[in-house]
């Protein structure tokens, strides 16, 4: 490893006056990107929030420990083609904690491999698994001082979330194979910029039975204002 | 009794008063002794009957107690939960049917070291519905087991599961036929070539919910229904079993032919009738009655009623019946005989005295007062045959007496005596006297024998006697050789002179005919006087005498004394009165003593017999 770094380094160091000539470039590419990106707000209509299950008694818990369920909110998403370099994965680590018997976020939208850590806050088990054929696995039980190993989401799709303790608990994690996502605020309200211009296709997933699309013609320089309305 | 026996005789109807107590009472004894032994026994066998479904019921919930449990606890399992979503989205039961077996394997691991129980196999056939009652298939068979079952049976048998799924509690057990429809045995006949594929397989249905509390779907647990359960059953209690359903009987206590007469008379007791719980019905097994009982095993379940089924033989109770009533019916005919016997008896005891009774009666009647009845006892009869012979001795005595009384009395005086139709203190009366006394009696009987005397007046006398008595005259008395005899009184024969004069007449004769053998040749004299005299009783206050008074009857004796030898001589009036029958020579007057004036008389030649005498 240590060898193959040297090596590059060398490289790198040995053909300097060519990589001057191509950062030149590029940074004067990015600036006139900056210029020509697109921009997509709006709202997105949620329904109304469900009475939240009560956690069984079986687990001993009592209503003050459990923390109220996080606000249902959607993930809005542009589909289509994009160049590899737009494509690239921008955090390649994120973290869906376990915390007041609860987890942290209704839904967590993720690139395509992504891994996704899944810490555990409470003073007490939790078992995070999932059966979802995007991604099975079981981190079997675990304590606040274990840390399980992050889950790798190669596949796009939705993984649905189980804790095999509290029945309760549950959470989505939604595997996408592009990079502009955005999670709205709880009200629904979204701002997705830094879009590449042309024609696409903007998604909202509202949860895994509502998921609402509408085509979308990006514009440079541009600030479009999208609706997604409830059915 | 008179009139509903009329014709019978007391000891027949003593018989038959006998006969209807014994053999009512043996008849009432023998229906009420069957109505209390049919009760008992049939008690007797829904306690029996009652103890078994509880033994049942007990074992059946020993039984799946352990799997129920798992069943509940599995179907709550948020892995069972999220594998069943899962599959459901996505099609892959893999983990659903993985998660499952792990979790029951484990289970059973435990089980199996605690108490030593078979593991797995014993449940043939686990499936998952959904929240439609649609089948979510297990990813390889033998995951799902049921490895008796073809996958068309499978499929009809969970069609009939996903039926309970909308309603009803969230466990349920239900009873289903084994077989493929193709081949189901509908007639138990084929049940003895294929008795081990007629099996039922017990089916535990438990729902699963979501964490919203909307179906999800259901885990359905199929296990071929133990026959060890019937078979324990049957060797506890000795009765044999079955369970209905579907239509049908599933045994294998009872042999196939009696199956099927129960399985007949059970369909038809289940198409008639609205059952719902429980009921009894009686069939005939071959030659034995039999009792059955059927009590629904799955109360609270959608599924189709199953009945724990429970056949009780009567052979022993009817055995048993039988063997009283023969019992109850001997002693009866033997109470019956000793009934006849002493009423026999008894009878015997009222009827011979009664019928000597009624024999002494008539010997009595016809004057013999010498009879008398044995006295056989003390009782009444016994008191009635003492006051019999008592009555008996007084008649007699009675007679005596007036057979003394005719004696020393005239017949007719005595008669008249004791009816009551003699006036006491005489009657003024129309009479004829008659006297008739020996001629030469002193002369003819000095240095006679007074033996030889009394011999010869009572043989004059007698023959006198029964002439007086042939001409209705009454003989008033006896006086030495006299003999005063009185026509007209103390009754009337309407021509009493005419009966005086034929007497007088029949005198002579009887005398004459008398002499001719006699070895004393007497001679009498004859008078008669008629007028009118005072009859009567007469004498003292306790010795009274029957006689007449008057100038007639001194005429009448002063007639006599000069009656001739073998004469008869009357008086005027007494010539009128018998009239012209009468042949009378004319006596010159006489001057008797006591008559003032001169009495004509007259010497009777003969009297011709009257027409009516003739």
């Amino acid at each position: 490893m240590k060898h193959a770094i040297l090596h590059s380094l060398s490289r790198v160091v040995r053909s300097l006056p060519q990589w001057v000539g191509v950062v030149a470039v590029w940074s004067g590419l990015m600036v006139s990107a900056q210029a020509q990106t697109a921009t997509v707000e709006g709202m997105v209509t949620l329904p109304k929030p469900k009475t939240t299950a009560v956690p069984n008694d079986r687990y001993g818990l009592k209503t003050g420990q459990v923390a109220p369920a996080p606000a249902a909110v959607a993930v809005v998403y542009l589909e289509g083609h994009f160049a590899a370099a737009t494509n690239a994965v921008t955090t390649n680590r994120v973290q869906m904690a376990q915390k007041g018997f609860q987890f942290t976020q209704v839904v967590l939208p993720v690139q395509k491999g992504t891994y996704v850590e899944f810490p555990n806050l409470d003073e007490d088990y939790h078992n995070v698994f999932s059966y979802s054929k995007t991604k099975r696995f079981d981190l079997g039980r675990y304590r606040k001082d274990e840390k399980p190993a992050a889950v790798l989401f190669d596949q796009p799709g939705l993984v649905k979330l189980y804790c095999e303790i509290h029945e309760h608990m549950r959470a989505n994690v939604l595997v996408l194979d592009t990079p502009y996502f955005v999670t709205t605020t709880a009200e629904g309200a979204f701002k997705l910029p830094n879009l590449p211009p042309g024609k696409y296709v903007l998604k909202a997933w509202v949860d895994e039975k509502d998921v609402r699309s509408q085509p979308v013609e990006l514009k440079a320089g541009e600030t479009l204002k999208v609706e997604f309305k409830g059915p | 009794m008179k009139s509903l026996l009329p014709n019978f005789s007391f000891r027949f109807k003593l018989l038959l008063a006998m006969m209807f107590v014994v053999v009512g009472a043996t008849g009432a004894t023998l229906y009420v002794t069957q109505a209390r032994m049919q009760v008992a026994y049939q008690r007797l066998f829904a306690e029996r009957f009652t103890g078994q479904i509880a033994v049942f019921n007990s074992m059946q919930e020993a039984r799946l107690a352990t799997i129920t449990a798992k069943c509940l606890e599995l179907t709550q399992s948020v892995r069972i939960k999220a594998a069943l979503e899962a599959a459901k989205e996505s099609g892959d039961s893999q983990s659903l049917y993985q998660t499952t077996f792990d979790e029951l394997n484990l289970r059973d691991a435990i089980v199996q070291v605690a108490r030593q129980r078979r593991p797995l196999p014993d449940m043939a056939l686990i499936r998952y519905l959904d929240a439609q009652g649609h089948e979510v298939p297990p990813p390889v068979v033998a995951f799902g087991g049921a490895v008796r079952m073809s996958k068309e049976r499978v499929k009809s048998q969970l069609a009939e599961v996903s039926k309970v799924l909308a309603e009803g509690p969230l466990q349920q057990i239900g009873y289903l036929a084994m077989l493929d429809h193709g081949n189901r045995i509908r007639s138990v006949e084929r049940l003895r070539g294929q008795e081990k594929q007629a099996e039922l397989m017990e089916v535990i249905v438990t729902k699963i919910f979501d964490r919203e509390d909307n179906l999800l779907g259901a885990l359905v647990i199929g296990i071929p229904f133990a026959n060890n359960t019937e078979r324990n059953l049957s060797d506890y209690s000795r009765i044999k079993s079955g369970i209905w359903s579907d239509n049908m009987l599933y045994t294998t206590s009872l042999a196939p032919a009696d199956a099927v007469e129960i399985n007949t008379k059970m369909r038809e007791m289940m198409e008639t009738q609205r059952i719902k719980v429980e009921g009894t019905f009686d069939v005939r097994v071959g030659s034995e009655p039999h009792q059955v009982f059927f009590q629904r095993m799955n109360r609270e379940s959608n599924f189709p009623a199953t009945y724990q089924v429970s056949i009780y033989s009567m052979a022993e109770a009817t055995q048993n019946q039988q063997d009283l009533e023969s019992l109850i019916i001997r002693f009866g005919s033997m109470l019956l005989a000793g009934a006849l016997l002493i009423s026999v008896l008894l009878s015997n005891g009222f009827s011979a005295p009664i019928r000597e009774m009624v024999t002494a009666t008539s010997e009595i009647q016809k004057g013999n007062f010498n009879v008398r009845v044995t006295v056989r006892s003390k009782d009444e009869v016994g008191q009635l045959a003492k006051s019999f012979n008592e009555m008996t001795a007084e008649l007699a005595l009675k007679e005596k007496y007036r057979a003394v009384l005719d004696m020393v009395a005239d017949k007719e005086v005595a008669h008249q005596m004791v009816h009551g139709a003699m006036a006491l203190g005489g009657e003024k009366r129309e009479i004829s006297v008659l006297f008739c006394d020996i001629r030469g009696f002193t002369a003819h009987t000095q240095g006679m024998d007074p033996a030889e005397v009394i011999k010869m007046l009572n043989e004059h006398m007698t023959a006198l006697t029964k002439v007086v008595y042939e001409h209705n005259g009454v003989v008033d008395k006896f006086v030495g050789d006299l003999v005063m005899a009185i026509f007209g009184a103390p009754k009337s024969y309407g021509n009493d002179a005419y009966n005086a004069t034929r007497c007088a007449v029949r005198m002579i004769e009887e005398r004459n005919k008398l002499n001719e053998t006699s070895q004393h040749k007497i001679t009498v004299g004859i008078g008669i006087a008629t007028g009118e005299a005072v009859a009567g009783c007469m004498g003292s206050a306790d010795r009274l005498n029957y006689t007449v008074l008057g100038a007639r009857v001194n005429l009448a004796s002063r007639l006599c004394s000069v009656a001739g030898r073998m004469e008869v001589v009357i008086d005027g009036a007494t010539k009128e009165k018998v009239g012209e029958p009468l042949d009378v020579e004319t006596v010159q007057d006489l001057t008797l003593k006591g008559f003032s004036q001169a009495v004509k008389a007259y010497k009777v030649i003969g009297v011709r017999a009257q027409k009516e005498e003739l």
